[in-house]
């Protein structure tokens, strides 16, 4: 894990925390389809972190938005999932010895298609159970649903566009 | 014994993943289930200061949109002021008594965070104890009612907005009917909410306004909440009614925090009432 390695995932944090408390943070598509761009921060967290650390690392991100949200724990909670999964939803869509290479799962390390996949499984959890300890009764479940589908779409499709637009700019770097 | 350890060494990362949750589980209960969250809400200092920069910031974006706003509760005010002119006039007799003095005092204050996208809304403003507001004051804005504050620093308060299920509803009167109901949200569109209790014996029809009661001595009476949008005559004893909210939650800004001076006077005498005989 060089400095080069740790100074990008430094700003990493301080964009996408950024993006979600001062920009996304009432943001609703169609009003039921929300961002959580923090969780970009679980996922792009170097892979060399083990994962004691990475649990740690989520688990104060989330505190963290969460007293933006007034949401104690539930936040917290959902991060710590999604950083417990994450070597293991890696795995489904990787080929065994693959995984070893990458100092990080981005879309530079792995290609468009299979960072949006990653994106796309580990979001569905976060809203899965973000919605489900938010939601207080039955009666709101099934809109719950909605938002949960919505919400981690449209969360691993911005995901997906900030990984590679990190992934564009090393590109001409190196040129 | 080796063995178990072992075990336990291979398992540390699950052990550690249920532990973090269990702790996140407790403090989902503890903080959120009894709304004790007193250090670690918007309210707090450090996280209120931030918000209210943040807000400083955007407020220049919506200047116009909430300098009209103003403009058009001048002109309620002011259309108010000139029939209590008028009725002045007419009475002869000057009396001095004390139950028409005011017993509302507005404080105004601005919103520094506002959400409408949860189930459970929270609105955060500039004024807190060091301004006099306590917990259980009304909050109203230039469109009508917004909610209601829970907690207060020195220089912040967080509160309820109408926006808020499970919150017990807000005491609401039909202006033409003069019927008693309950305005409460369901959690879905934040620009309308249900207004229940409402006996079937009324006659209800799209446009009526829907104000405050006055019953709860958090608002006084007659302040609009919104309007009858749709009335549903289903099987049930009650109507099903809802209302188009009057307040614009989305793009909220200035406030006014209602003190009721005689709330104290009010509640000892109903503190009397529900005490059990000896």
């Amino acid at each position: 894990m060089g400095p080069a390695q740790i100074l990008r995932y430094i700003a990493h944090i301080f964009v996408l925390l950024f993006l979600q408390l001062f920009l996304f943070r009432d943001t609703a598509l169609l009003g039921f389809a929300y961002i959580f761009v923090h969780i970009g921060i679980v996922l792009l967290m170097p892979t060399e972190i083990p994962p004691i650390w990475a649990m740690i690392i989520a688990f104060c991100i989330g505190f963290l938005v969460d007293m933006f949200y007034d949401t104690i724990g539930i936040h917290a909670a959902a991060c710590v999932l999604i950083a417990f999964f994450r070597p293991r939803i890696v795995g489904i869509f990787s080929v065994q010895g693959e995984l070893n290479s990458m100092p990080e799962y981005n879309v530079e390390s792995g290609g468009v298609l299979w960072f949006f996949q990653f994106a796309l499984t580990s979001s569905f959890l976060f809203c899965s159970l973000l919605f489900i300890l938010e939601s207080t009764s039955l009666l709101v479940f099934f809109y719950a649903l909605l938002k949960i589908i919505a919400s981690s779409l449209f969360t691993a499709v911005f995901l997906t566009m900030y990984s590679y637009l990190w992934a564009s700019r090393s590109k001409t770097k190196r040129r | 014994m080796i063995n178990l350890l072992r075990f336990l060494y291979d398992k540390r990362n699950f052990l550690f993943f249920v532990l973090l949750e269990v702790l996140c589980g407790w403090l989902i209960f503890t903080f959120n289930k009894y709304q004790g969250a007193f250090y670690f809400n918007s309210s707090s200092a450090i996280v209120g200061n931030v918000l209210s920069a943040n807000r400083s910031f955007t407020s220049y974006f919506d200047l116009q949109e909430q300098n009209d706003k103003l403009v058009s509760e001048n002109i309620l005010l002011h259309t108010l002021l000139e029939r209590e002119k008028k009725i002045r006039k007419i009475d002869t007799l000057t009396v001095a008594d004390s139950s028409r003095r005011a017993a509302y005092e507005f404080i105004p204050a601005r919103v520094i965070k506002n959400s409408l996208t949860d189930t459970k809304n929270y609105i955060t403003i500039n004024k807190g104890s060091a301004d006099g507001l306590t917990q259980y004051m009304g909050l109203v804005g230039p469109q009508g009612v917004v909610g209601e504050i829970k907690y207060c620093s020195e220089h912040y308060s967080t509160g309820f907005s109408v926006l808020h299920v499970k919150n017990g509803g807000l005491s609401a009167r039909l202006s033409r009917s003069g019927a008693i109901g309950s305005v409460e949200w369901d959690g879905t569109d934040a620009r309308y909410a249900k207004l229940k209790y409402i006996g079937k014996h009324y006659f209800i029809q799209p446009g009526d306004t829907v104000q405050t009661s006055g019953f709860n001595n958090v608002f006084p009476s007659g302040i609009l909440i919104g309007v009858v949008e749709k009335v549903n005559d289903d099987n049930q004893s009650d109507y099903n009614i809802t209302v188009r909210l009057a307040t614009d939650f989305g793009s909220l800004d200035h406030v006014y925090v209602i003190r009721n001076k005689r709330k104290p006077e009010i509640d000892s005498l109903e503190v009397k009432l529900n005490k059990p005989k000896k």
